[in-house]
């Protein structure tokens, strides 16, 4: 009982972990371009971020088996890694979209399937799933960090569309309308996410 | 003088034109369309890292987009995006043994950032594109974007390694470095968002200048006309 409730709180760090001072925005700026340009509006951005994490989660569980029943088994099979991991994401793409447009009606998942493309074929995704396997994660850990990360990456969105109501005020200057001032917002909140490390900067 | 309206209309055109595909200001991929941030931010902390990214951008961008334009219209849309990556996957294989052979062991210090090029949005937006481009226009449109993702990151770089590092390529200029912080992503983004301003101002600027001259034309032209 005491061992299941230590490998729990070892999971509920990596969760925790991979939601703040490990968010793969604030401190890797992965699927940064995506962040900015994709969504438009909380409800669509939920829908986004669940087929996200769904295509996070399938695609490290199924890269993690491939990888180490196979490739690690060969040698100087790690040049193939990238190609390994796309074309797995590939197939999880197919898999996740056409469930998605058969079970769900058109008119909840019309703006979700457009993102659909660009929810798997993100650098977020394939970030998470090369950096468990560089820091030789378990499966267990692998998925919780997937799915942890997801959920960064989801608050990432959130705060950036809800942001979006203040950073149009005109108050700002015009240079800075749009793309610069949406970066500072997002370099604030990561140095917000920086101090809970404890650094401090020198500036 | 009068002008001949026909070869004014054609200016404006041509002019528009210009601007329209020009990758490495107006439409710069990095500070104005805001792809590619990921590599940028993440990895450009350097000017070696940033010479790096600027060589592996142009191996995977340019043959990826070729290949991909060729197959618009054979596969779905939806599909375009998965091809377009699979595709920069392959190209991935040879393209990091050259970058393997020209910098040793400083390719090891990008980490993930070299192999998430293949997703990330310099290369597979173009996927978005609904219609064929023409084989030469398409080529031209790769490289004009590996020119303009080039600069940018060459900017981002050699700021942040003279800030954050105090030195230039390695070696130093600034002792002790005035501003670690621009090594870390916070200063990352600080800096292209800076840089983003810079580009939208200078941007403004010329579509000001533009559309005063086509004023200006236009205005020669009534003039004519009235005489």
């Amino acid at each position: 009982m005491g061992n299941m409730g230590n490998i729990l709180g070892d999971y509920l760090l990596i969760i925790l972990a991979a939601i703040t001072i490990e968010n793969v925005v604030f401190t890797r700026a992965m699927g940064l371009s995506r962040v900015i340009s994709l969504v438009d509006n909380v409800r669509s951005t939920v829908i986004f971020c669940i087929l996200l994490s769904l295509t996070t989660a399938l695609s490290s569980v199924i890269y993690y088996s491939i990888y180490h029943s196979y490739i690690d088994r060969i040698e100087n099979a790690t040049i193939f890694r990238v190609l390994i991991l796309v074309l797995v994401m590939s197939v999880i793409y197919l898999l996740v979209f056409i469930t998605a447009i058969k079970i769900i009606p058109y008119e909840h998942i019309g703006k979700a399937a457009e993102a659909m493309p660009t929810a798997t074929f993100n650098s977020m995704v394939f970030g998470v799933i090369m950096l468990s396997s560089i820091e030789q994660m378990t499966l267990s850990e692998t998925i919780v960090y997937s799915i942890g990360s997801s959920i960064g990456y989801t608050l990432a969105i959130i705060y950036v569309v809800e942001g979006q109501r203040k950073l149009q005020s005109r108050d700002i200057p015009a240079a800075f309308k749009g793309l610069p001032v949406t970066l500072l917002y997002l370099a604030g909140l990561a140095m917000a996410i920086y101090s809970l490390t404890g650094r401090i900067f020198t500036l | 003088m009068r002008r001949n309206p026909k070869s004014n209309q054609s200016l404006i055109r041509s002019t528009e034109e210009r601007l329209k595909n020009d990758r490495i200001l107006v439409n710069n991929p990095v500070f104005i369309e805001g792809l590619a941030l990921t590599p940028v931010i993440g990895a450009a902390t350097t000017l070696r890292n940033a010479t790096i990214l600027s060589i592996m951008i142009p191996i995977l961008l340019i043959p990826t987009r070729f290949i991909g334009n060729i197959l618009i219209g054979t596969i779905p849309q939806k599909l375009r995006i998965m091809v377009y990556s699979v595709v920069a996957a392959l190209i991935y294989i040879p393209g990091l043994s050259v970058i393997t052979n020209l910098f040793g062991m400083s390719v090891a210090a990008m980490g993930i950032y070299l192999p998430i090029l293949v997703v990330d949005s310099i290369i597979t937006s173009p996927a978005e594109i609904p219609q064929r481009e023409k084989g030469w226009s398409c080529l031209l449109s790769g490289i004009l974007s590996s020119v303009g993702f080039a600069m940018s990151v060459f900017l981002v770089g050699a700021l942040r390694e003279l800030l954050g590092h105090g030195s230039l390529w390695g070696s130093p200029i600034i002792s002790p470095a005035p501003f670690p912080i621009f090594t870390t992503a916070v200063g990352g983004l600080i800096i292209a968002a800076a840089f983003c301003a810079v580009f939208q101002f200078l941007v403004s600027l010329i579509k000001r200048a533009r559309y005063r001259y086509a004023k200006d034309t236009q205005f020669t032209e009534d003039s004519d006309e009235t005489i």
